[in-house]
């Protein structure tokens, strides 16, 4: 177990795209830290970057105070799972969960005892003489996880390791990477697209954006007080609805972002700023309904209670809370203090 | 409803053409048991009355043939195998490191696939001149020991691999080379299983180099020593076939034996 810090690290790849622009963060021991970001922003990057599968162009990553440039992969200490499982085809996954451990030189005993407990712990007891080829997608992850686990290495770095399962495996396997990570307490690197995935599973998250790190925080601290309009925009869902400054009683240089669940119907929030939306489309959620609508000249979406009755083409009168507005600069898209 | 052809329209062509084929070999195996007066005979006698089994025995012992087996035995191993892991080594710095001048070389290696050997024919032969390796089998190894077609088949086919594989090896621990002998050849057994058997059968087949190379009997290879069978007995046609058969056995014995591997490897080599 051991911090992992990014110091002024860039990478550039030959042809001129820089990945990952003088990326700054520190990831404390023991810390789930989510790294997320739309396609391209370089996050796989960073990841490959600590394991060792590309070199920083210049900056330094220290795992546990060890500087780690130009230290091959294998003499880092750390795990990966890849998007893809990489399990090695032709080998058994009681040889997949042994690799790891053999190429330590680990004493055959402690190889088979310790192949036995990960298999007991991801409940693969069954599967051990089976291929690859010849488990499920679901399965598979599971022997990724354990061949990763395996060697209980320093730190544990994990690329979309979810993205290949439907729905609602990835939602069962997302809690128990969570109940696994606690139980460790080994320091875990995530990386992902989907800022759900993000919010909850992370101890804190990263968002980058074009190689640029935007912001570093609780899932609590990034939903609330987003650092400018691109993180405002890109967690939460539905997104949060950009009006206009003159629409909410603001200056023509700001942009207010309102997310969709702080726009009530007018007269529950005493002395909020009011807000006509002409209905375009109504979804019904069961608990919820999403409006979808114009307001002040923009797109928007509403969530509201799933009891209100709407229908398309309504004149909706709603009302937002002051509190609830996140003030944008124009100009810079930082965020802007309340007045 | 279109009537049902107990075989594939396809055979309509394939069958002729095979027949075609097949027809030398025929005539080669019929003519190694004949007597000598049938061979001579006009139009030639395709089936067989009686079998000379005797020529084989004759043939056999007209010539060194043992020790031309053997000789070809010692070449063709040692090519097959120094290719195998010579290829593999620089087929896959060639698929996977970043190095310097990798595609510059690369062109180059796929240039020398275009220059036939005819034209480095007499530049080689100095060469192995100059090692002092003359007449000797080691003559006739020396220029095998690889080749740019089997680093060429191999660097195309590591490619193919999923790069994820080798990226966890190595976070698993393994050094390069570890990768390539864990993980790269074992999922290159088609890839290999083909070298193998071309670099089996150019050199064995092989008879330009060593009639340049090899000046005495005891140094030929079994084509080498076929040759000088036909020039000693030209009239033997029964001899000579026989003695061709017998270089031909072990060829067929490795592509029969192999022939799965190497159909499959080329078709998922043209494929991707
Ligand atoms: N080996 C490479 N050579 C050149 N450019 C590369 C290489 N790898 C990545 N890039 C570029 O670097 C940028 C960041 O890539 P990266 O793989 O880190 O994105 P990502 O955030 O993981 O995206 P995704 O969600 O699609 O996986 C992209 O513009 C990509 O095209
Ligand atoms: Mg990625």
């Amino acid at each position: 177990m051991a911090p992992v810090v990014f110091h002024q690290v860039t990478k550039e790849f030959p042809g001129g795209t820089t990945a990952v622009d003088a990326l700054d963060l520190e990831i404390p021991d023991g810390e789930l830290m989510v790294l997320v970001g739309p396609s391209g922003c370089g996050k796989s990057t960073a990841l490959r970057m600590i394991a060792g599968l590309e070199q920083p162009s210049s900056g330094r990553i220290t795992i546990g105070e060890r500087d780690m440039t130009g230290l091959s992969p294998g003499a880092r200490d750390v795990a990966m799972v890849f998007q893809s499982y990489a399990l090695y085809p032709h080998m058994s996954v009681r040889d997949n969960l042994a690799f790891p451990l053999r190429r330590r030189r680990m004493g055959r005993d402690e190889i088979g005892r310790r192949v036995t407990e990960m298999a007991e712990m991801l409940e693969l007891g069954e599967l051990l003489k089976r291929k690859p080829a010849q488990l499920s997608g679901g399965q598979r992850q599971r022997v990724a996880m354990g061949r990763a686990l395996i060697r209980e290495p320093v730190a544990f770095l994990l690329d979309e390791p979810l993205s290949n399962l439907d729905a609602k495996l990835r939602t069962e396997l997302r809690a128990e990477l969570k109940r696994l990570h606690r139980r460790l307490g080994t320091t875990m690197v995530y990386v992902t697209h989907d800022q759900i995935e993000a919010m909850t599973l992370g101890d804190r998250i990263a968002v980058m954006n074009r190689g640029r790190l935007q912001q570093v925080g609780s899932p609590d601290e990034i939903y609330r007080r987003p650092c400018n309009l691109f993180v405002g925009r890109f967690v939460g869902s539905p997104a949060m609805n950009l009006l206009p400054g003159p629409a909410v009683g603001r200056g023509a240089d700001v942009i207010a972002g309102v997310r969709p669940e702080a726009m009530h119907r007018a007269g529950e929030v005493a002395g909020g700023i009011p807000l006509e939306l002409v209905t375009d489309v109504v979804e019904p959620l069961g608990s919820d309904v999403y409006v979808h609508g114009s307001a002040g000249g923009e797109a928007v979406v509403a969530r509201l209670p799933g009891n209100v009755q709407v229908s398309p083409g309504d004149r909706l009168a709603l009302a937002i809370d002051p509190a609830d507005l996140h003030l944008f600069d124009r100009e810079t898209e930082g965020r802007l203090a309340h007045e | 409803m279109r009537a049902r052809l107990p075989f594939s329209p396809r055979h309509l062509a394939l069958v002729p053409i095979s027949a075609v084929m097949v027809l030398p070999l025929v005539w080669m195996l019929v003519t190694s048991v004949e007597s000598l007066d049938q061979t001579r005979h006009f139009p030639p006698t395709l089936i067989p009355t009686a079998f000379h089994w005797s020529n084989y025995r004759e043939a056999w012992n007209e010539a060194p043939f043992g020790r031309f087996f053997l000789n070809s035995v010692i070449v063709t191993g040692t090519a097959v195998l120094s290719n195998l892991i010579l290829c593999s080594l620089a087929g896959y710095a060639f698929a996977r490191l970043r190095f310097l001048g990798r595609e510059l070389l690369f062109v180059a290696l796929l240039a020398t696939l275009m220059v036939p050997f005819q034209v480095i024919m007499i530049p080689t032969f100095l060469i192995v001149q100059h090692l002092g390796l003359v007449d000797s089998l080691g003559g006739l190894i020396a220029p095998n020991l690889v080749t740019p077609f089997g680093i060429f088949l191999l660097r195309q086919f590591f490619r193919t691999l999923p790069v994820d594989l080798e990226e966890a090896a190595r976070i698993d621990g393994s050094t390069r080379l570890g990768v390539l002998l864990r993980v790269v050849l074992p999922l290159s057994l088609p890839a290999l299983a083909t070298l193998g058997i071309v670099t089996f059968l150019w050199t064995w087949n092989d008879f330009l180099w060593p009639l340049i190379v090899i000046t005495s009997t005891d140094q030929s290879t079994v084509q080498l020593g076929l040759a000088s069978f036909q020039g000693a007995h030209v009239t033997k046609w029964n001899l000579l076939m026989a003695g061709n058969v017998m270089a031909l056995a072990p060829m067929l014995v490795v592509f029969i034996g192999a022939q799965r591997w190497f159909v499959r490897s080329l078709a998922t080599t043209g494929i991707r």
